[in-house]
């Protein structure tokens, strides 16, 4: 191979890429609900997007008194606002878009639920920090995603036990 | 909290009033309850089973209680919600008799289970916890009761509705676990039983359908309600050795929680059938005895209760894989 086809080969190759990557930057703005995901790309950047989140959620230190869980729950809710946000940009086809608004709207419950807990735990509520615990149970937001094929979103997080 | 005390007087002077003698009819008919409207409901399909009156008919010897009634209604309110009353007969740490009044307020049902606050009478605080089943007979209530530090199995017996002169009856007492069990060690052979055995989660994992918020769900249940559930654990029998006795069983179990981990050491192991028993010590083998471990052994596990002085723990382990 000559320096000059070389030289080709690398000015096509960098061309490529860039093509690639416009490509792939256009397909994050595509992401905006005029261009509808089909199912399996809708459920891999769901599925990504909670893995993330749960990741994150392990990293926040347990709280272990009510002292402590009002600032617990603030920042659990900044994950699972983050996470709505994000996925609220995912526009489904037809056929997911009911149960994806379903599932939207239990973490969108949840999360609201979350910041009722934080204030009753900074107000030393008891009653009130069961209440909004269950209803963020009653939220059944792993069950909504598991309609729709969420599996990681899906899975109930563990607690951290450190 | 001087308006929900207000709140609470006004409901139980109406609601708990003549507790010996079964003469409340129904606590919350034709008047308005005082009380904060739940922020969960109970479901009627869930709630009905329980609805009556009902007389302890037995409890763990170690609460103390000799009768009781509890009573369970919904409100005649415009947004009716579950509400009881809880009488008791017991003894005092004195050993003086007394009669405690309370209601239990506010109801949850979760994975087959109602639970409510006891909350006092005399002071407005809560001083106990009551768990009960979906019952499997009509007339028949099994769960437990957190009452004064301790968490006891108790049964209810059905009352009739309309017959409000009946004295209440003694409540039977019955034994954890027979006291002491009549032989040394973990079983006929020791060694069968050393290893780490793993432990097993509970099924009613509050947290199970919330995805990522199923961790705050679990800790903020748990201290909420000020209970201690554990999430994970260990527990490793082994053989203790020692110059100038015969080598014997000893354990370490450890058991995690929301927030925290507790580790015990178990002692004096005995053994009787399927029952299991030792000593909890603190601190290390040779530490103060602190609380009671007891267990039956059921195929591969090992389902017991931890009890520490401060707190109960149910705890169920799976045998070792050899």
């Amino acid at each position: 191979m000559t320096k000059a086809s070389s030289l080709r080969l690398l000015a096509a190759s960098a061309l490529a890429g860039l093509a690639l990557t416009v490509a792939a930057c256009g397909g994050d703005g595509d992401d905006s609900a005029s261009d509808p995901l089909p199912r399996a790309q809708l459920i891999a950047r769901a599925n990504a997007a909670c893995s993330v989140a749960a990741a994150a959620v392990a990293r926040v230190p347990v709280a272990s008194s009510i002292e402590e869980l009002g600032s617990y729950a603030q920042r659990i809710g900044a994950i699972g606002g983050r996470l709505h946000d994000e996925l609220s940009q995912l526009t489904p086809e037809q056929p997911d878009s009911s149960a994806y608004r379903r599932y939207l709207e239990a973490l969108g419950r949840s999360n609201a639920q979350l910041r009722a807990l934080q204030t009753a735990a900074d107000g030393g509520d008891r009653d009130g920090v069961t209440s909004a615990a269950n209803e963020i149970a009653a939220a059944q937001v792993g069950t909504y995603a598991a309609v729709i094929g969420f599996d990681v979103c899906a899975k109930a997080a563990p607690t951290p036990t450190s | 909290m001087f308006r929900r005390r207000t709140q609470l007087a006004a409901f139980l002077s109406i609601g708990v009033a003549a507790v010996g003698a079964a003469t409340v009819a129904h606590a919350t008919t034709g008047v308005g309850t005082g009380l904060p409207q739940p922020r969960v409901d109970v479901a009627r399909s869930d709630g009905d089973p329980f609805v009556g009156r009902w007389a302890i008919g037995a409890i763990d010897r170690r609460a103390q209680i000799t009768s009781g009634q509890l009573m369970i209604d919904y409100t005649d309110t415009e947004r009716p919600f579950m509400l009881g009353s809880l009488a008791i007969y017991g003894y005092d740490e004195d050993g003086r008799q007394q009669l405690s009044s309370a209601i239990t307020y506010p109801y949850t049902f979760a994975d087959g289970v109602l639970s409510a606050r006891v909350i006092s009478q005399g002071t407005f605080e809560r001083i106990g916890f009551l768990q009960l089943p979906v019952p499997r007979g009509a007339d028949e209530l099994n769960g437990r009761l957190t009452w004064r530090g301790g968490t006891y199995r108790v049964s209810f017996d059905r009352l009739p509705p309309t017959d409000l002169e009946t004295p209440l009856p003694q409540a039977r007492q019955i034994d954890a676990a027979p006291l002491r069990l009549a032989n040394e060690g973990l079983g006929p052979d020791d060694a069968a039983f050393y290893g780490r055995w793993t432990f097993v989660p509970s099924r009613q994992d509050v947290g199970r359908t919330s995805s990522l918020f199923a961790p705050i769900v679990r800790v903020a249940t748990a201290i909420g309600d000020d209970r201690f559930l554990a999430d994970s654990g260990g527990l490793h029998l082994f053989e203790v050795e020692s110059r100038t006795e015969p080598p014997r069983p000893g354990g370490l179990m450890t058991v995690h929680a929301p927030g925290s981990t507790r580790a015990e050491f178990l002692t004096d192991f005995r053994w009787e059938g399927p029952w299991r028993t030792a000593q909890v010590r603190a601190g290390s083998e040779e530490g103060p005895v602190v609380g009671r471990y007891v267990a039956r052994v059921i195929g591969d596990r090992l389902v017991g209760t931890l009890n520490n002085g401060d707190l109960e723990i149910d705890v169920t382990f799976q045998r070792p894989q050899r």
